[in-house]
């Protein structure tokens, strides 16, 4: 079997790059060819051969092309008159609504990707989405999750040493809210835990923005902020051990992969049902769209309460055999030799 | 305490603070007064530059670039804010036309 995947953009710290190449050792070890495309490919990346400019790409009637859509790339229009097989999966694509105050090229592009899958998906022969979320915009109720390599969650997790931490891994941008996560932890120091501090990891929309969310930090918790970007694996694993509890308070998300990680180093998780955030976490997660003082409230018993921790714990524990790379797997498999 | 009881105590927590500063608000409708802010175009000169590693001389060329532009690039923003000042204004008359119309008579 031929599978080319072909990507919206391929870059550094890009969730849906790591999934393609992901993919990618799997569908070599099954023993099926192909190769990777992209329009766009970031210099950033480092990706050398993995991703090819899809300017190369030629496919043939007996080809499968695997669509991760996650962004607008009117490049990948001419895709769709060809004789290969089209199969798209679909990431999301953030709505404008969040980008046009704060970076307007971000914004047409999230509106005219959002505008251009419905057509994408109708020209295709099968589609799904990575998670119900994103499947039920398309009119479906097919799921592949996310391939995932996640650490072996360890049962007896130590408290972590260290003042209390607070931890969102996520880009900086408007959807993602860390405008509120910086509010409500600032009534949780004010509150309840003085000592408390937040670490923000993510790459930022802009320079400007990550300034705006640094200044509110400033004036509201100076000093007990951290913002951290560029991490390699190792790094970011040792951001997880570290936290005491993991806050996510997005407006959008279309899977939401920090909430798994948080589960696999056994870290509780705080966060509003937005998006596919409650379906990703299952019960494993204290879920509360409410205000931000209770969610300042949630994330101090979160972080005092022996008992409470241990049974976040065990249920992220639990959570995870339903994102085991198998299930993940079964599904590609369905969905590709269909 | 279960997860279930940790909800229940949280929704009644109240601190009262009004914490203000930068906040995020999606931008659903559209106001002749955003637009009319939109109209002019500025652009911010230091998202001129190189993300790559080490690209200093890069972004320093792509500045330099620029400046060496700035009267043709000043034409440009200064034509296209024109329109876009123009249709926007039209569009408030327009909009004060139709609300006109619309209210009832004496």
């Amino acid at each position: 079997m031929i599978v080319h995947q072909v990507l919206s953009g391929a870059g550094p710290y890009d969730a849906v790059t790591r999934q393609a190449l992901a993919w990618r050792e799997r569908f070599t070890a099954w023993g099926w060819e192909g190769a990777d495309w992209a329009p766009f490919i970031d210099p950033r990346a480092g990706l050398g051969r993995r991703v090819r400019d899809l300017r190369g790409l030629a496919p043939t009637p007996a080809d499968t092309l695997l669509l991760h859509y996650s962004a607008y790339a009117p490049r990948l229009r001419a895709l769709l008159d060809t004789p290969a097989r089209k199969v798209l999966l679909s990431h999301n694509v953030t709505p404008a609504r969040w980008f046009w105050d704060h970076e307007p090229q971000v914004a047409l592009q999230c509106e005219l990707g959002r505008r251009q899958l419905p057509e994408f998906a109708a020209r295709c022969d099968a589609v799904a989405g990575v998670s119900a979320f994103n499947a039920a915009e398309l009119g479906t109720d097919r799921v592949v999750p996310l391939l995932l390599d996640l650490p072996e969650a360890s049962p007896d997790a130590a408290v972590p040493a260290g003042p209390p931490t607070v931890l969102f891994v996520g880009r900086l941008a408007p959807h993602k809210r860390q405008d509120e996560i910086i509010r409500a932890f600032a009534l949780l120091r004010r509150h309840r835990v003085p000592d408390a501090r937040l670490v923000l990891v993510g790459e930022p929309l802009h320079e400007a923005y990550h300034e705006r969310l640094r200044g509110l930090a400033d004036t509201l918790v100076p000093g007990a902020v951290t913002f951290e970007r560029s991490l390699d694996d190792g790094e970011l694993a040792a951001r997880y051990r570290a936290a005491h509890a993991f806050v996510c308070l997005s407006e959008h998300e279309g899977f939401c992969i920090p909430i798994l990680e948080a589960f696999a180093h056994g870290v509780p998780v705080v966060a509003r049902p937005r998006g596919a955030v409650a379906e990703t976490a299952g019960d494993a997660a204290l879920l509360l769209g409410g205000s931000l003082d209770a969610i300042a409230e949630l994330l101090h018993l979160a972080i005092v309460d022996a008992e409470l921790r241990a049974t976040l714990r065990a249920r992220g524990r639990a959570r995870l055999d339903a994102y085991r790379p198998t299930i993940a797997q079964d599904a590609m498999r369905a969905l590709l030799e269909a | 305490m279960t997860p279930e009881e940790a909800l229940e105590r949280a929704r009644t927590a109240s601190f009262g603070e009004d914490l203000s500063g930068f906040a995020i608000e999606p931008t659903d409708r559209i106001t002749s007064e955003k637009l009319m802010d939109w109209a002019i175009i500025e652009t911010d000169p230091a998202l001129v530059r190189s993300t790559r590693p080490w690209g200093a001389p890069i972004t320093w060329l792509k500045r330099g670039a620029r400046h060496l532009l700035r009267q043709e690039l000043g034409q440009a923003y200064a034509q296209q804010s024109r329109f876009n000042l123009m249709v926007v204004t039209r569009l408030a008359e327009l909009e004060e036309r139709a609300s006109r119309d619309r209210s009832p008579g004496p």
